[in-house]
């Protein structure tokens, strides 16, 4: 075989080779691009699902503490007039024991007087036992 | 004087049967009494046996005196 022969030769084979590598590289490329996109869109799929759950179990502990603010509320107004109650209470003792410190007092000065009393009797009935 | 509506539950300790203490003590314990006004009342109470006391010493001391007058 002559030299450009030769050359003709090699350079079929090298250019078969190079298509055959583009062809393989493209392929691989666009295998990997398309596996790619697929996991990326899987990914994306579970953390929408993932997200989808947060939301739905942040809506119910949002209800759920919406529940217990409204039985906080309560528990408060309950609380707001168990304490009028007990402030009545307290005012009613206050004026009833007023009230009573008033009549121990009035009594009191009755038995005083009652004492003063009997102690002049007595003292009377005394002078007039001794001769 | 002033009126109480303890009057009745001091009288009935006051009184010889002394029936008024049970139901001060139901009373506090039920919640409806405080100890503290429950002491007022019990207090009252004993100042109008010393009244009463007073009252018939007053009485005894009367009749020695018209005695010795006679």
């Amino acid at each position: 075989m002559d030299t450009p022969t030769i050359l003709s030769i090699v350079a079929l084979f090298s250019g078969g080779v190079a298509v055959a590598m583009i062809k393989i590289f493209a392929s691989r490329s666009f295998k990997s691009t398309d596996e790619k996109i697929a996991t990326l869109a899987d990914t994306i799929n579970q953390t929408i699902k993932l997200l989808d759950r947060r939301v739905e179990q942040i809506s119910l502990q949002c209800a759920d503490r919406g529940g217990m603010l409204h039985k906080m509320d309560n528990e408060i107004i309950r609380t707001q007039e168990f304490k009028k109650n007990i402030e009545n209470q307290l005012k009613m003792i206050r004026a009833e024991n007023s009230r009573e410190i008033q009549l121990i007092t009035s009594h009191l000065e009755t038995v005083h007087n009652k004492i003063s009393n009997l102690d002049d009797k007595l003292e009377k009935l005394r002078d007039r036992k001794i001769p | 004087m002033t009126y109480s509506p303890l009057d009745s539950l001091v009288a009935k300790i006051a009184s010889l049967n002394g029936t008024g203490k049970e139901e001060l003590e139901r009373r506090v314990r039920e919640g409806d009494l405080s100890e503290v006004t429950a002491g007022f009342v019990l207090s009252r109470a004993y100042l109008l046996k010393i009244e009463a006391i007073l009252d018939s010493m007053e009485e005894k001391t009367d009749e020695m005196l018209e005695e010795i007058a006679v």
